[in-house]
């Protein structure tokens, strides 16, 4: 569990360091939302959330755009987050997140549309995507 | 429905052709840009939600979010009508104060032509990606077969190299700039050259940006760019070294990220497009297509944009007859008729090159109807009544 968790960590950063490879599509992070997360565990993926509150000095509760709560743990500290953040990193759990990267964007996001995204990057038109 | 100096043709806005001007000074001010891509993916997925043949039952929250969209009128405005008329009318039951809102943004009266997507915000470099359009018009012949493709890194690593000289082909035809979208990392500046790679989520592609040609406003985008930072790029796929890099024409630093969405939505839905106008069963995995299917394709891609049929009626290649006494044949076939539970549907339908999947499942429900085939175990295994 823990260590296979690790190990796909390691992993994802190794993949993150190729830079000078060919087009790599080996190490892909997928769009998902709350319902999605429990597909993706222990994968990497990405996700839109809305920051709700803190939890601790660097986790906090985001709803994602299907309107479910989950914890982004190892994020930057919620005074630097815009409104709306997208999280790339780790699934820990079905209602967990560890966040590697965090990126604002901004107070104006759609969040409707991009749950209409994820849906279909998640079904019909995966193999555009993974 | 504003119409403005161009036309619209198939929902999509087509400039007059003009001699290339001075685009730099027409480019949309920030302000404007923070609406547009929001209302941008929103109409994108209109537009997906018209054109999927099977999104009827399948994005229910599309239809309560959208209430103004019946799906029956939308297959009426596709059924093959002027297509300028037929988008006026789905675009006119939207408030219309929205609607000029949303159209209002960027398009006075010298844009050059381009082709291209919906996108109406223009790279920050325009002259350069202008040239390498207008120039790739002349070498076709066909200003339609010019154009910008939307893809993710994923699609792009699937398109096929042609094998006679250094294009690439994408959904049979040849792909001439692409954009890609997606988060910049290890980038590396020299004198004459940035490099970086881009990464999207569905993969990492090499982008290379020669600085010699650019002109100002393109240094300093490039420049203002920083590792974990979201551009758009705008290029040309080739091969550097043995490998599949892009050579981008027009970097843009993303400010609103509705762009993202948008750019996603815009890549599956011209997929989505692709497919359906090829008249092809292309399953999603099979993008790079095969040199039968790109000597299947009708002339371009964008020429099936401007005439643009519908997936379920009738195909370029071939009648609804042709494709029922096909999928009879296979039927009868003496192997087949040896089955038992008979054939599954999804085999049929690999079979049927150059027929999509509504028509072949309509041609079986013919045939049932007729009493020419007979369903078996299940909805989905069919089995000729002669054997």
């Amino acid at each position: 569990g823990e260590r296979k968790r690790e190990r796909e960590r390691e992993r994802g950063r190794e993949g993150g360091r190729q830079a000078g490879s060919a087009m790599d599509t080996s190490n892909p992070a997928a769009l998902v939302n709350a319902e999605l997360l429990k597909r993706y565990v222990g994968r990497r993926v990405r996700c839109v959330v809305k920051v709700v509150r803190a939890e601790g000095n660097s986790a906090f509760a985001g709803l994602t755009s299907d309107s479910m709560h989950i914890s982004i743990k190892q994020a930057s500290p919620i005074s630097s987050l815009s409104q709306f953040v997208e999280v790339i990193g780790v699934v820990d759990s079905d209602r967990s997140l560890r966040a590697e990267i965090c990126t604002n964007f901004g107070d104006n996001f759609d969040m409707a549309s991009f749950n209409q995204l994820v849906q279909m990057a998640n079904s019909d038109y995966q193999p555009l995507f993974m | 429905m504003p119409f403005l100096a161009g036309k619209w043709v198939a929902g999509r806005y087509s400039p007059r052709p003009t001699s290339l001007g001075n685009v730099s000074s027409l480019l949309p001010s920030n302000q404007s840009s923070a609406t547009h891509f929001h209302s941008l993916a929103e109409l994108m997925l209109e537009r997906l939600c018209s054109i999927l043949p099977t999104s009827k039952g399948r994005f229910p929250s599309i239809k309560s979010w959208l209430p103004s969209c019946r799906p029956a009128r939308y297959a009426r405005a596709i059924s093959g009508r002027q297509n300028r008329i037929s988008f006026c009318s789905v675009n006119s039951r939207k408030k219309p104060s929205t609607c000029s809102r949303r159209f209002k943004v960027t398009t006075p009266t010298e844009l050059p032509a381009m082709p291209s997507s919906l996108s109406l915000s223009l790279p920050l470099s325009p002259s350069l990606l202008m040239q390498q359009i207008q120039s790739s018009h002349s070498k076709k012949g066909n200003p339609k077969t010019a154009g910008v493709l939307p893809l993710t890194v994923k699609q792009a690593s699937q398109a096929m190299q042609n094998p006679f000289d250094d294009t690439f082909t994408v959904y049979g035809a040849d792909i001439n700039i692409v954009t890609l979208l997606g988060m910049v990392v290890d980038k590396e500046e020299n004198t004459s050259h940035v490099s970086f790679a881009l990464d999207d989520g569905t993969g990492r592609v090499d982008v290379n940006c020669w600085m010699n040609g650019q002109e100002m406003h393109t240094c300093k985008e490039i420049l203002k760019v920083q590792n974990g930072g979201y551009v758009c790029i705008y290029g040309h796929l080739c091969v550097l070294q043995g490998k599949k890099s892009i050579v981008a024409l027009s970097i843009r630093l993303i400010v609103d990220f509705n762009e993202v969405t948008f750019h996603f939505l815009e890549s599956v839905y011209v997929h989505v497009l692709r497919a359906n106008s090829m008249g092809h069963n292309i399953p999603s995995n099979q993008i790079g297509g095969s040199i039968t299917s790109y000597m299947q394709a009708p002339s371009s891609f964008y020429n099936d944009l401007v005439d643009y049929t519908p997936s379920y009626p009738v195909n370029t290649d071939g009648s609804p007859e042709a494709c029922v006494r096909r999928v009879q044949s296979i039927f009868e076939e003496p192997h087949n008729l040896t089955l038992e539970a008979g054939l599954h549907v999804d085999d049929v339908i690999r079979r049927m090159n150059g027929f999509g999947i509504q028509q072949v499942r309509v041609a079986i429900e013919l045939l049932v109807n007729e009493g020419m085939i007979y369903s078996t175990i299940d909805d989905d295994h069919y089995r000729s009544t002669s054997g």
